[in-house]
């Protein structure tokens, strides 16, 4: 790529400044971490729905002018099992629920989702895990408006709430168990023993664009 | 359930408002990456409300801080995130498109909730530590710029994260779920060409166009995609085209690139 811009530059005769934004790390899963958050999610148990919260996420469904060409269920195939994909499909009306109420079966994957995040440069370096709750609808478009009349709403609400009884719950069992620390510690030592090459340079600063 | 995981759940439901509150705020504030002033001041405010010893400004990014409960190990790092997208501003609890502000940001991504749900756990663990007396240090972190900017991977160049024995966090989505693989590993880098501006017609010999410039970068970049593995990504955007007079050659225009190149096989 530089090397493009390079010979773009000397094409033109123009003067060519590089300037680096910002760099990312694939995430590392680990499934030590994974699995206590899990028994959390299932014991704290998944908020539900009023009537009018349900009509609000079936009429953002209705307004969706791109959602993904995936359900739920297909986006996982190939890392839970057949009986797991049937299980999603039977407690969501073949993923046609407008709110996606129950806990999700979970399976460490390795397997390369695309998209980026930061958290995957935290994940370099320490042990970590996140989970998703249902703060918008079925098959919600990533980044889109919908999103957002959704996130100031009683469903985001109850999302959050959710969300954060289950990190306050892993947070408990980590504090309470040496042992836990120490299997989560060795998953980590093992899946990063390559290196962490954090992307962003030493003389970097960070630019808001 | 145990009675110490009960007792979190309940200091979560009896502050819900307060928390709730500050997701609506943040949902308000929509600030974008890196210029998150208002979030990060009212994370900072409510934190050392609650108990917290707030620290601002870490890792020399001014809307980055920690807020720390505690002592001894191990430590427990939560995550939290609160940048907003442009373009998305959107009256809330409406099935239509309807802008709040016009032209304004929106949290289309959900990280008003994302910080807040944080905060919930970050204060029934405090609550925790205190009635229980166990060490251990829980520290809540403000991430600015998820969205652009990577202020985590900045703070892990200065090798923050090493001092966590783990570090917890979620993000909003559409169904409960443990988030599990691999990501894509990111870089995003601009390309700044600057040329001589002239009267396209009478002088065009005098001038250099620094637009000529990025649309030949861009030829380039699209030859180049053929020889990529096919799980890699380049997207970019014309972020200055040199202004809107064709007839005057484009003295400068930047393009910005963000590349996700495959480093290794998927572990």
């Amino acid at each position: 790529m530089d090397r493009i811009a390079l010979a773009a530059s000397m094409m033109t005769e123009t003067e060519l400044e590089e300037r680096f934004i910002d760099g990312t790390a694939e995430t590392i899963p680990n499934s030590v971490l994974e699995s206590a958050a899990y028994d959390n999610m299932k014991l704290i148990g998944p908020p539900s729905y009023t009537p009018e919260e349900l009509d609000f996420a079936r009429a953002l469904i209705g307004s969706y002018e791109a959602a993904p060409d995936k359900t739920e269920a297909q986006q996982r195939e190939g890392i839970l099992s057949a009986e797991e994909i049937q299980y999603i499909n039977d407690m969501s009306d073949n993923c046609r629920s407008p709110m996606l109420d129950f806990v999700f079966p979970h399976r460490t994957s390795g397997r390369c989702e695309m998209g980026s995040t930061d958290v995957g440069d935290v994940s370099w370096q320490t042990p970590t895990v996140q989970v998703n709750t249902a703060a918008f609808p079925n098959n919600c478009p990533g980044h889109s408006w919908q999103n957002v009349s959704c996130g100031a709403s009683s469903i985001g609400d109850k999302a959050l709430l959710y969300a954060g009884k289950i990190i306050a719950a892993c947070a408990i069992d980590l504090l309470g168990s040496p042992e836990l620390l120490k299997k989560a510690r060795a998953e980590f030592e093992e899946r990063t023993a390559a290196g962490y090459e954090c992307p962003v340079p030493q003389d970097a600063v960070p630019t808001a664009l | 359930m145990d009675s110490y995981k009960k007792a979190a759940c309940d200091v979560i439901d009896t502050a819900a408002e307060m928390i709730t509150d500050v997701s609506h705020s943040v949902w308000e504030y929509a600030e974008l990456s890196l210029k998150e002033n208002m979030s990060a001041a009212l994370y900072c405010k409510v934190l050392r409300q609650l108990g917290f010893d707030v620290e601002e400004g870490i890792c020399g990014i001014p809307t980055a801080f920690s807020a720390s409960f505690g002592s001894g190990s191990p430590r427990i790092g939560i995550l939290a995130e609160y940048d907003a997208l442009s373009g998305l501003s959107q009256r809330a609890g409406t099935a239509h498109r309807e802008e709040l502000v016009p032209g304004g940001a929106g949290h289309g991504c959900g990280h008003n909730m994302l910080g807040a749900g944080s905060l919930a756990a970050a204060l029934a663990v405090k609550d925790h530590l205190e009635k229980t007396g166990r060490p251990g240090r829980v520290i809540f972190y403000g991430c600015p710029g998820e969205e652009g900017g990577a202020a985590k991977a900045f703070m892990a160049r200065d090798g923050l994260w090493r001092s966590l024995d783990a570090a917890l966090t979620w993000h909003p989505g559409s169904a409960n779920c443990v988030i599990t693989g691999s990501s894509l590993a990111c870089i995003q880098k601009e390309y700044i060409f600057r040329g001589v501006a002239s009267h396209a017609a009478s002088s065009p010999h005098l001038g250099r166009s620094a637009l000529d410039a990025v649309q030949l970068m861009n030829m380039g970049v699209e030859f180049l995609r053929e020889h990529m593995p096919s799980d890699c990504r380049i997207h970019y955007a014309i972020t200055d085209a040199g202004g809107v007079s064709p007839n005057v050659v484009q003295p400068s225009a930047r393009v910005l690139y963000m590349v996700a190149p495959r480093r290794s096989a998927p572990r």
